[in-house]
């Protein structure tokens, strides 16, 4: 979740920019420059550009959208499920597991991300999906606390390992 | 009871017992369907030869579960094997082994074929 933590959505004069984008507004003339690093520290990121003033830029924390609050319930309601709950040995997610699947959709919610299913597993696992047309992403927060994503491009895999953002968010956009 | 393993060939077709809570609304199971419940020691996915078998049997309560079927060829292009293992109440029941990650969930996820039944 460490990557999480380096992308702030921000919002400055010009509207919303993502920094995984790398870019940043200019305080003096209102142009839009790329830029290699972006500051975060805490709740304000303060940027740097060659020949400009510094601009500082407070994140904001939006809401979280419709779809992901519903996302978020049902989570929510999956540490009410008991031992057995599908009466096939089924363990429920510990509270852990949920947590860090909650804090995952609520974070890349800034994304606005197209979430579309969540389910829980037998061993105690969380499954989570994302849909955009043909493309596919499934996140698997394992009992073990391991986490894994698998990218499709309509039936075929294109990725099997461990989370990486970038990949998830260039592949849904 | 007929004790008699048989030998499950690439066009055989078996059933696998999906709960709601793991099918999307188009119909498709999600890969959870299949995976192994490692807690209670599962080595193998349970699966049902159809020719052995009717959807009745198989699918045990219609409010909980749906079937999908899968061809042991398929199964067997990703690399897994399936073995015929009856059990005393059901004959046709076999298991689908091998190494079963995630991804290799996924894949049987996307390679099963929901039945309508009922």
């Amino acid at each position: 979740m460490t990557a999480l933590q380096e992308r702030t959505k921000i919002r400055a004069n010009e509207g919303n920019i993502s920094t995984n984008e790398n870019w940043v507004v200019g305080n003096v003339v209102q142009q839009i420059f790329p830029f290699e690093k972006l500051l975060v520290e805490d709740i304000y990121a303060y940027a740097y550009l060659p020949g400009s003033s510094r601009v500082m830029v407070v994140r904001y924390i939006n809401n979280p959208s419709e779809k992901a609050q519903e996302f978020l319930r049902k989570l929510a309601r999956f540490s009410k499920l008991p031992e057995n709950w599908d009466n096939e040995g089924a363990a429920p997610p510990e509270e852990k597991i949920i947590s860090t699947a909650s804090d995952f959709i609520s974070q890349l919610d800034e994304f606005e991300l197209p979430l579309y299913f969540v389910a829980p597993g037998p061993n105690g696992e969380i499954y989570l999906e994302y849909r955009n047309g043909n493309n596919t992403a499934e996140i698997f927060f394992n009992e073990d606390e391991n986490e894994e994503m698998i990218l499709y491009k309509g039936k075929e895999q294109i990725y099997s390992g461990e989370i990486n953002i970038d990949l998830l968010i260039n592949h849904l956009r | 009871m007929n004790n008699t393993i048989q030998e499950i060939k690439n066009d055989d077709r078996l059933l696998r017992r999906v709960k709601l809570e793991h099918i999307r609304d188009d119909m498709t199971a999600i890969p959870l369907a299949f995976k192994l419940r490692k807690k209670i020691g599962e080595t193998g996915l349970s699966v049902y030869i159809e020719r052995l078998t009717d959807y009745a049997k198989t699918i045990r309560d219609v409010t909980l579960y749906r079937l999908y079927i899968l061809s042991a060829g398929q199964i067997r292009d990703i690399g897994l094997d399936c073995m015929h293992k009856p059990e005393p109440d059901d004959y046709s029941h076999s298991e689908i082994i091998g190494s079963i990650t995630s991804s290799v969930s996924s894949k049987l996820a996307k390679a099963a074929v929901y039945i309508k039944y009922p």
